[in-house]
C-alpha cells in the first residue's frame, strides 16, 4: 500500500509560476511576430528577453515537478515484498471457507452496532 | 483451577481477532498455586509447524521463571464454528506441558459462546492417558474449574464487541514486528 | 467516500482477509448508492463486500450485493459462484454443490468453481476427498501456485508433512522470489527434523528479506540442533561445524541488535528473548 504524502504546496506554486512564464513567453513571441509584420521588418530570431523567460520557465517546471512528485518506490521486488505481512502473502482468496467462528463472533457485534 | 479475568479475556480476544482460522496459546499460574492468573497467545497460522512453537515455549518458560509463574495449561480454538474437539497437535503440546507439570489441563474454546454471557471454555484433562472433557465445568457440580470473577463472560463479551480483540498481539505478530507485546499484552488488560 | 474506495481497493490488492473493515467501509457505499460512482470498480466492490458480509454473517447485505450483481450480469458463472458461497455460508452445502456442478457442466475449465468444490468437501468434513479433488485440479492447472499452497495446507491439517513439503517445492518453483514461501517450506522441513535443508531455507529467507526475525530465529534453532547432534554420516552434504557456528553467531548478533535498539520491543519480550539467545 502506497503511503500518501501530503501535497507539496510550494512545489505546486512553483509549477504555477512556471506555467505563467511559459504562457507569457509564448504570448510575447506572438506579439513580437505581429509587431515585425506590422513594421514589415525582416525576421531575425527572438529577442533575448523572451528566450531567457522561456528557459527560466523550463527550469522552474523541472524544479516544481521534482518537488510535487511522490517518494520513489523501491525498484527491487524484495523490498516491496518485505513490507507485506505473512497473512497477505499466504492468502488464498479463492479458497475461503465460511463455516468458521467469524459468523458467530461478528453477528453479535453487528447486532450491537445497530441497536 | 480458578481463572482470573485476564486469563479468561486473552484467549477469547485472540479467537476474536482471528475469526477465520485456528488459534492457540498457553495459560500461566503462580508457582505455588493452581490459580490461572494469565494467558499468552501463540499462533494464528501454521499451527501444525513446530520451530516457532519451540521458541515460543522456551521464551514463555523464561518469562515465567523471571516472574514467579509456571505454564499450567494450553488453549486452542478450532476454525469450524461448532467444532469443540481437541486437535491432535494440541493434544501433543498439552501432553508435553503435562509431562513437566502434572496439574496441566487444556481448554478448547466454545466458538458459539465467545460473545455471550456463558462461559466459552471447554476444559480437557488427561485421564488414563487420554484427554477427556471435564464435565459440568464452571458450574457448582464441578469444583475443578471456576472463574475468579463470575461476571467475566459478560464483561469480556462487551469489551470484545467494542473491538478489544484488535489490540491483542500473539507470537506470530511479535515475530513480524517485535514491538508487539505478546507476553504481557498490556494494551488489552 | 474516495478514501473508503481506496482502502477497499488496497485490500483487494493485498488479499488480506479483513471482513470487518470491508463491511464497515463498504456497507455505507452500497446502502447510499455511492458505489455506482466508481464505474467499473463498483462491481468489484459489490463482490468484495458480498464475500466479507458472508464472513461476518451479515446475510442481508450479502444478498443485496449478489442481487445487484445478478441484475447486471445475469447468468454469469462468477455471480453464481457467489450464490453458491452464500449457500455454503448458511450451511446448505448440498445446494451449493449443485450450483458448482452446474457451472462445471457448462464449462469444465471454470477454475473458480473447481476451487469452491474443494472447499465444499473440506466443509463437509471430508479432508481426503478435498485433497484428491485438489490434486485432480492441479493435474490440469499445475501453474496455479495458490492451488499448491492450499494443497500444502490441506496436507498440514492431516499432519502429512512430506506431502506438504512437496507442495511447497512446487510453489517455490512458481514463485521463487517470495520469502514467505521459503519460510513456510523451512518450517515444514524443520517439523520433519530435516534441519540441514531447513537451515538453508531459513538462510534464503534472511537473504531475501533482511533482518527477518522469524528467519533469524529459524537459523538459530537449526544451527543449535545441528551443533548438538552427532556429526552427520553424510559429511559431504553437511554444513561444517565452523560454518554452523559462524551462522549461529551472525543470527545472534542480528537478533541482539534488533531487540537492543531503544524502544524496539516491550521490556518483558526483550528480557525473554535476550535470555533465550543466551541459553541457545
Amino acid at each position: 500500500m502506497a503511503v500518501q504524502q501530503a501535497p507539496n504546496h510550494f512545489g505546486r506554486l512553483v509549477c504555477l509560476v512556471a506555467f505563467f512564464l511559459f504562457f507569457h513567453s509564448g504570448y510575447s513571441t506572438f506579439e513580437h511576430l505581429s509587431y515585425l509584420k506590422a513594421v514589415d521588418g525582416r525576421e531575425s530570431g527572438l529577442p533575448l528577453d523572451i528566450t531567457i523567460e522561456l528557459l527560466a520557465s523550463v527550469a522552474l517546471f523541472g524544479l516544481g515537478i521534482v518537488l510535487v512528485a511522490d517518494d520513489f518506490k523501491e525498484i527491487l521486488m524484495e523490498t516491496e515484498m518485505a513490507k507485506q505481512s505473512i497473512e497477505s502473502l499466504d492468502a488464498r482468496p479463492s479458497f475461503y471457507s465460511f463455516n468458521h467462528r467469524g459468523r458467530a463472533v461478528f453477528k453479535n457485534v453487528i447486532l450491537k452496532d445497530e441497536m | 483451577m480458578k481463572f482470573s479475568h485476564k486469563a479468561y479475556l486473552k484467549p477469547l480476544a485472540h479467537a476474536t481477532k482471528y475469526p477465520t482460522g485456528p488459534v492457540n496459546g498457553v495459560f500461566l499460574a503462580e508457582t505455588d498455586s493452581t490459580n490461572v492468573v494469565d494467558a499468552v497467545p501463540f499462533f494464528h497460522f501454521w499451527g501444525t509447524l513446530t520451530p516457532m512453537l519451540e521458541v515460543a515455549m522456551t521464551q514463555v518458560d523464561l518469562h515465567c521463571k523471571a516472574n514467579g509463574l509456571r505454564i499450567i495449561g494450553y488453549y486452542e480454538a478450532n476454525e469450524r464454528l461448532e467444532d469443540e474437539a481437541f486437535s491432535l497437535v494440541g493434544q501433543k503440546i498439552a501432553s508435553q506441558i503435562h509431562h513437566v507439570n502434572p496439574e496441566a489441563f487444556a481448554v478448547v474454546i466454545k466458538n458459539k459462546n465467545i460473545i455471550s454471557d456463558e462461559v466459552a471454555f471447554l476444559p480437557y484433562q488427561l485421564k488414563e492417558g487420554q484427554w477427556r472433557v471435564s464435565k459440568d465445568a464452571f458450574t457448582d457440580k464441578n469444583a475443578g474449574f471456576s472463574l475468579e470473577n463470575s461476571s467475566s463472560p459478560t464483561v469480556v463479551a462487551k469489551a470484545l464487541r467494542g473491538g478489544l480483540g484488535e489490540k491483542l498481539a500473539d507470537f506470530d505478530n511479535h515475530l513480524e514486528n517485535i514491538k508487539e507485546d505478546w507476553l504481557t499484552n498490556k494494551a488489552v488488560v | 467516500m474516495v478514501n473508503a474506495a481506496k482502502v477497499l481497493q488496497d485490500l483487494r490488492a493485498s488479499a488480506e482477509r479483513k471482513p470487518d473493515v470491508v463491511v464497515r467501509l463498504g456497507k455505507p457505499l452500497i446502502d447510499s448508492g455511492a458505489v455506482l460512482k466508481l464505474d467499473a470498480d463498483a462491481w468489484l466492490v459489490y463482490e468484495q463486500v458480498a464475500i466479507a458480509a458472508l464472513d461476518m454473517g451479515d446475510d442481508a447485505l450479502a444478498l443485496k450485493c449478489i442481487q445487484a450483481l445478478e441484475t447486471k450480469f445475469p447468468g454469469s458463472p462468477r455471480v453464481r459462484r457467489l450464490q453458491g458461497m452464500q449457500l455454503e455460508a448458511s450451511g446448505k452445502l448440498a445446494e451449493a454443490g449443485l450450483i458448482y456442478k452446474a457451472i462445471l457442466e457448462e464449462d469444465e475449465t471454470n477454475v473458480l468453481a473447481s476451487k469452491r468444490q474443494v472447499m465444499l468437501l473440506r466443509a463437509m468434513g471430508l479432508p481426503s476427498e478435498a485433497i484428491s479433488a485438489l490434486v485432480k485440479y492441479l493435474d490440469i492447472n499445475y501453474t496455479d501456485f495458490e492451488g499448491w499452497l492450499q494443497l500444502a495446507d490441506l496436507y498440514l491439517d492431516e499432519l502429512m508433512y512430506a506431502q506438504a513439503a512437496f507442495c511447497m517445492e512446487e510453489v517455490l518453483m512458481l514463485q521463487p522470489q517470495n520469502h514467505i514461501f521459503h519460510l513456510k517450506y523451512a518450517e515444514i522441513l524443520y517439523t520433519q527434523d530435516n534441519f540441514q535443508l531447513a537451515l538453508k531455507q531459513f538462510c534464503r529467507v534472511v537473504e531475501l528479506c533482511r533482518d527477518h526475525v522469524r528467519g533469524l530465529y529459524g537459523i538459530k534453532m537449526c544451527a543449535s540442533r545441528l551443533l548438538k547432534a552427532a556429526p552427520s554420516k553424510d559429511a559431504a552434504a553437511a554444513t561444517s561445524h565452523e560454518d554452523l557456528e559462524a551462522m549461529d553467531l551472525l543470527a545472534t548478533e542480528r537478533l541482539i541488535a534488533l531487540y537492543g535498539a531503544p524502544g524496539a520491543a516491550a521490556e518483558s519480550s526483550k528480557v525473554a528473548a535476550t535470555k533465550w539467545i543466551e541459553i541457545q
